[in-house]
């Protein structure tokens, strides 16, 4: 392989892997504090895009009022989701919170068939951010590609000062720890956890609004295949770890693209590879790359 | 608990039986309307309907359609085409998008003697064995070597490339007939690579592409994905050229794919709104659905759910009958009946013979380049 | 009487219902055959799920995968030659492919094997990480199975999958296989072996502890479920009559799961009612979809609503009855195994415990530090010191569930350093914990029969057909003889029947010495058996381990706080401090040695702060 071309394979990696990282992050973050595996955060990162679609395409809305208002109404949609779906099964086993997750991801994504239909719609693209750079030897690299990494890892700083220097942070923390002695402590437990699962969401817009950026096309399911990998970029890290999953995602991004780019003849195994990954890693270590270990208290 | 089952399951039943009446002719649709191939499945559906309210009857007997969802789902389509035999008593089927759904589907038919007609399930395996199943659209090995030839005749492109949906059954076969064809007329393929379905980012497949250094690269996928591709190649500055097949016809792939899937061709049947002459069935059918849908161009999917009600119909009036059995052998027997996309005939196993034409998008627009005769 | 009448009663049914089956296809179309078949199929589906993930605790998502093995084998086994050589149009067949044939039912069964051998090369590894990573590890197996099964065109055709499988899978055969299935579930479940399983899912640590093998029976269970997992999928391919890898992706999986959860986690019977509920509702809410007239009112027809009112139906069930509709219960006919009174309860000791330099060190920090200590037979040694003293370190060094540093362990002569615990149990050795562990769910009885699977000889297969191995039911109800006669002794035979975790705090206490003594150990650990007690109930326990060392044999070793307890009860006393072994002697001396006093006074500011 020539050195532009592995480059190019490189750059191509780093903006996959920050952006599997961006939707790990969501993810991470409601299960870290509600120990729920939220099957519904691609449907929900799916809103996000469609809300942008509706904006940009539908009413013409500036592209940054787009944004804005994605992320307010996805985050408004989260909060619903929690309050009807989710916060009634506080106390039950923590099963039934993800078949209720699992209902919820059904719901939204037939919900969208009804009322979007099948068909996928396209999403303006800012010019400026995918006028390509082309260097001298042939590699070339968006605008987006730099943006999607710089905003990933803004966020992820943003979110560990909240969660370890802000007090809202410390009650999360203290939910994921204990949450019946932080109810004790007078914390108000179910409006943290509104707020957490609120900026869960916001985080699954700004994913989906990137990633339809990227890749410019929304649909009913678009959400699935994030979700999944960012279920696994999320364990990759250890789950409820926000820098494991953006290291998780970087990870997953770059294991994707380099099988390929080094056996294209394997190019069809290329998820195989992932997965494996994935084991052998739990394998040596059991809670992910920065997961807290999990001893069991005799 | 069991016997309770039982006796719900009769209530049901007796609630669901529908009466027989020989005063209508039964037209089963099943299609997939939700899961991950609605797209394909409700532009179907439109066409079949359109069908259906400019010809309401057959032989001076109302035409009921019965339309059932199978997810895009193997178990959900075999459920489907059971229902309606079994519990509407349907004279004939049409469906489905997707062959995978059209084979489970398409077990059941033949054993209960119902024919069906395939929309645009192109997979040889759907026919294959089958007295029951036809289909208004030509077939995979056929279009394969449709863009083969047009790639290396037409274009004169020496050195090919496959980019391939691994875990699509349509996307594999393509694939694989074009190279073959394409290697039969003397072409070289440089390379071959693969993803899976679901997935949004090429970027690897196609930096590999470009390293590879092919004239004009076969795309045999969804137009939906396919947009993507064509704009991540533009954004890599790919400079070789992108053939696709009739599943990229869409109008949406232009709103899609923007500036980046200009100069994109690929085959499809031989249908087009740009079409400079067209026959009187597609004019008609052009015209009406301008009516209906003012917003939404009709592309070939919609054609061929019309067509399919349009053989039926055909098959019906020749039978004289909308007994199953004589409808299938009528069916058996189409020949030039002119459709939206094109004469169609069907052959020995059951597939349709007709033109293949070439689409691209010029300025924007698509555009209906002209027809195209596989070597094959 | 109860039992005969209930084994009557069942037997009708079955009769019944088989004749049902048989009279079917006369009364019920096509159409409902094939919805009766697939209830029957996500039955056996969810019961195999439902014993990996709701009876022995493993979060499995891989189940498609599995059910994807069993599929193709089978459907490859059955096809026939031509059909097999007219399919393969992309690449050619493996040509030793081309002409295996096997008969419908041989197919099944080895499209279960196959699928439990798969399950077993699955479970060897991952079966180590727990709760949700175990979930994603089960999941990605079964992504690369599809993936391989897409991929390795030669054997399975690729995407284009299999078509034209014979349609074998009659109402018969569904319902047959299920039977069968549940039999041998249920008969598993009732069995003691049954209850180990329940037991490593409610408190893995307690039943390590119960000398159980606990690695081992999840990985049983797990292939077991697998073997379930396969022979669904192969009656699903000869049923739809075509598969494709993309028929098993993980929403499969979802389904399933949804069944078992609907139908009660951990439930049998929930899972029959549960795949009955589903399966049934999916296809009748397909009338949401169609064209409806309503007082003249014409709906159309919407597309999808079906998936959306299914999902909120779903949701709803749910959150009003979060344990699913049957929750742990089971249907029964109250069918009970004949109890029998077996006398004799003999153990014989002999028992020396000696730790000779035991260091034990987490990263640096060094919790014990050269522990040495003898303990003779008979006797009934304290072992004391503050807060962080490092008391319950040595019992769990002791137990098997640390490994000591450096130094050794012997116990009747034999070096048990490093073993594990449920082999440390085998050699004679029974604990109780700080925290109580009991196995929560399960009766009284169960958790002290648990304790015994280690001294039964028959092995875990056998209690798929009792009727067959009759030594089952014979061990069984001997077990539950012995037990019913422990309970007896230490006054908890009134409770048999409750629930472990409805008894009373002093009760439940007694319960967990009940079950650590089942394993008929000769030398037994009890860690703060006074925790909590108030001070009439302490006043008993000291009466009560004086009677347990005399009536059993034992030797026993006590971590206790009370000193009142300590004082009174023990022969002999050993004092540790910050891991350091400080003290040891008769209670008389123990009290009026200067060390032991510094190190409760010097420690008592820092009470509290160490755990």
């Amino acid at each position: 392989m020539e050195l532009n071309i592995f480059v190019q394979h490189f750059i191509n990696a780093l903006s996959l892997g920050s952006l599997y990282g961006l939707v790990a992050v969501g993810y991470t973050m409601v299960y870290g504090i509600l120990r729920l595996i939220n099957f519904a955060h691609g449907d929900i990162f799916m809103l996000g895009a469609y809300f942008v679609y509706f904006a940009t395409i539908v009413y013409k809305l500036p592209w940054a009022v787009g944004v804005v208002l994605a992320i307010i109404g996805t985050t408004i949609c989260g909060l619903l989701v929690d309050r009807v779906a989710y916060k009634p099964l506080r106390e039950a086993p923590r099963i039934s919170a993800l078949i209720s997750a699992i209902g919820v991801s059904f719901f939204i994504e037939n919900f969208a068939v009804v009322v979007f239909t099948g068909m996928p719609r396209p999403v303006v693209q800012p010019p400026i951010l995918m006028k390509p750079i082309e260097f001298s030897n042939g590699v070339r690299l968006i605008p987006l590609g730099i943006l999607v990494p710089v905003v990933a890892f803004l966020l992820v700083g943003a979110l560990l000062w909240l969660l370890y220097k802000t007090k809202p942070g410390l009650a999360m923390r203290a939910i994921s720890f204990d949450i019946e002695t932080t109810r004790m402590m007078g914390v108000s437990v179910n409006k943290i956890i509104a707020l957490a699962f609120g900026l869960g969401s916001a985080l699954a817009a700004v994913a989906g609004i990137m990633w339809a950026l990227r890749y410019p096309r929304v649909e009913p399911f678009m959400g699935m295949t994030p979700g999944i990998k960012a279920f696994i970029a999320a364990v990759f890290g250890g789950i409820g770890s926000v820098p494991g999953a953006m290291i998780g995602g970087l990870i997953l991004g770059f294991v994707e693209i380099m099988s390929v780019a080094f056996f294209p003849t394997l190019s069809g195994y290329k998820d195989a590879f992932a997965f494996l990954l994935l084991i052998m890693i739990l394998l040596f270590r059991p809670t992910g790359l920065l997961g807290e270990k999990l001893e069991d208290k005799i | 608990m069991r016997k309770f089952t039982a006796a719900l399951m009769l209530v049901l039943m007796l609630c669901t039986a529908a009466l027989a009446d020989d005063d209508v002719i039964k037209i089963g649709v099943f299609n997939c309307l939700t899961g991950q191939n609605a797209f394909g499945g409700q532009l179907e559906l439109e066409g079949t309907q359109l069908a259906h309210s400019l010809n309401p009857e057959i032989l001076g007997k109302k035409v009921e359609l019965i339309i059932v969802d199978n997810k895009s789902d193997k178990v959900e389509a075999a459920n489907a085409v059971t229902r309606l035999i079994e519990n509407d008593k349907v004279n004939a089927i049409i469906g489905t998008y997707g062959s995978s759904l059209a084979m489970a589907g398409g077990e059941v038919a033949e054993k209960a003697g119902v024919p069906v007609i395939g929309t645009s399930c192109t997979n040889p395996l759907v026919t294959q064995d089958k007295k029951f199943y036809f289909r208004v659209c030509f077939i995979d090995p056929f279009q394969g070597a449709g863009a083969a030839t047009y790639a290396f005749r037409n274009l004169g492109l020496k050195r090919a490339a496959t980019l391939v949906d691994m875990s699509n059954d349509y996307s594999v076969g393509l694939g694989k007939f074009f190279r073959d064809s394409y290697k039969k007329m003397g072409g070289q393929i440089v390379a071959s690579l693969f993803y899976q379905s679901g997935d949004t980012d090429f970027t690897a497949q196609l930096t590999a592409l470009i390293d590879a250094k092919p004239d004009i690269v076969f795309l045999p996928a969804y137009f939906a994905e396919g947009a993507i591709v064509l704009k991540q190649a533009k954004e890599l500055g790919a400079d070789f050229k992108f053939i696709g097949a009739d599943a990229m016809d869409n109008p949406e792939i232009v709103t899609l794919g923007g500036d980046a899937v200009e100069g994109f061709m690929h085959t499809t049947f031989a249908y087009d709104p740009s079409m400079p002459e067209m026959n009187e069935t597609a004019k008609a059918f052009t015209e009406e659905w301008n009516k209906i849908h003012p917003d939404k161009a009709p592309n070939v999917n919609c054609a061929l759910g019309y067509d399919c009600y349009i053989m039926l119909k055909d098959a019906i009036e020749r039978a004289g009958s909308a007994e199953p059995a004589k409808i299938r052998d009528a069916l058996e027997t189409t020949k030039d009946l002119p459709t939206v996309t094109g004469m169609t005939t069907i052959n020995a196993t059951h597939d349709a013979e007709k033109d293949m034409g070439i689409v691209e998008i010029r300025g924007g627009k698509k555009t209906f380049v002209g027809i195209v005769v596989p070597e094959v | 009487m109860k039992s005969v009448r209930n084994l009557i009663l069942t037997i009708i049914f079955v009769i019944l219902f088989a004749v049902f089956l048989e009279k079917a296809p006369e009364f019920l179309n096509g159409y409902w055959q094939r919805i009766l078949n697939l209830i029957a199929i996500n039955a056996i589906l969810a019961l195999s799920l439902n014993l990996i993930y709701g009876i022995t605790g493993m979060f499995s998502l891989g189940h498609a995968g599995f059910m994807a093995i069993g599929a193709y084998v089978s459907a490859l086994l059955v096809l026939s030659p031509a059909q097999k050589s007219a399919m393969w149009i992309l690449e050619d067949i493996y040509p030793f492919l081309l002409n295996v044939n096997a008969p419908f039912v041989v197919s099944l069964i080895l499209a279960g094997l196959a699928a439990a051998f798969f399950g077993l090369l699955v479970a060897l590894p991952v079966l180590r990480l727990g709760g949700d990573y175990l979930g994603i590890a089960t999941l990605g197996f079964a992504e690369i199975i599809r993936i391989l099964i897409t991929n390795m065109a030669p054997l399975t055709n690729g995407s284009l999958g299999l078509k034209g499988i014979p349609a074998y899978t009659t109402l018969f055969m569904s319902w047959g296989c299920l039977g069968i299935v549940l039999l041998c579930t249920v008969c598993m479940l009732k069995s003691n072996f049954g209850g180990v399983l329940r037991a490593v899912r409610d408190d893995e640590v307690a039943a390590k502890m119960m000398g159980i093998n606990t690695f081992k029976i999840k990985v049983l269970a797990f292939t077991l479920g697998c073997f379930g997992g396969g022979l669904g999928g192969a009656l699903m391919g000869n049923l739809i009559t075509t598969i494709d890898p993309k028929m098993f992706m993980i929403t499969q999986t979802y389904n399933i799961l949804m069944i078992i959860v609907v139908g009660g986690l951990g439930s049998v019977t929930g899972s029959i009612i549960g795949s009955f509920l589903v399966t049934t509702m999916l296809e009748w809410l397909r009338f949401v979809e169609n064209p409806i007239t309503i007082f003249n009112i014409n709906i159309p027809g919407i597309p999808g609503m079906r998936m959306v009112i299914f999902s909120l139906l779903l949701i709803m069930v749910i959150i009003f009855r979060r344990e699913g509709i049957m929750g742990m219960r089971e249907f029964s006919w109250d069918i009970f195994f004949p109890k029998r009174k077996i006398k004799d309860f003999e153990s014989k000791t002999e028992t020396v415990l000696e730790l000779q330099d035991v260091k034990l060190k987490f990263g640096g920090l060094s919790a014990i530090e050269n522990l040495n200590m003898k303990i003779r037979h008979w006797e009934i040694v304290g072992l004391i010191g503050p807060n962080g003293a490092g008391k319950t370190s040595a019992f769990n060094v002791i137990s098997g569930f640390y490994k000591p540093t450096s130094g050794t362990i012997k116990f009747l002569g034999k070096s048990i350093g490093g073993l594990s615990p449920d082999k440390v149990c085998q050699a004679g050795m029974s604990r109780t914990f700080q925290n109580i562990r009991l196995f929560g769910n399960e009766t009284v009885l169960q958790n002290v029969m648990i304790g015994s699977r280690i001294r039964q000889k028959y092995h875990w297969w056998m209690s798929l057909l009792p009727f067959v191995f009759t030594d089952v039911i014979k061990e069984d109800a001997e077990v539950r003889a012995q037990a019913m006669n422990l309970l007896d002794q230490l006054g908890l035979d009134a409770f048999a029947d409750e629930k472990a975790s409805s008894l009373p705090y002093g009760a439940q206490r007694r319960l967990e010495i009940a079950r650590a003594l089942a394993t008929k150990p000769r030398f037994l650990l009890l860690d703060e058996p006074a925790a909590g007690m108030n001070p009439q109930e302490s006043e008993e326990l000291m009466k009560f381990i004086r009677r347990l060392r005399d009536e059993f044999d034992l030797t026993i070793l006590l971590i206790e706080h009370d000193m009142k307890v300590v004082m009174n009860v023990c022969d002999y006393i050993h004092v540790l401090d910050q891991g350091v072994h400080i003290a040891e002697g008769t209670p008389e001396e123990i009290k009026s040695n200067p060390k032991v006093i510094e190190a409760y006074l010097g420690a008592g500011a820092s009470e509290g702060s160490a755990a």
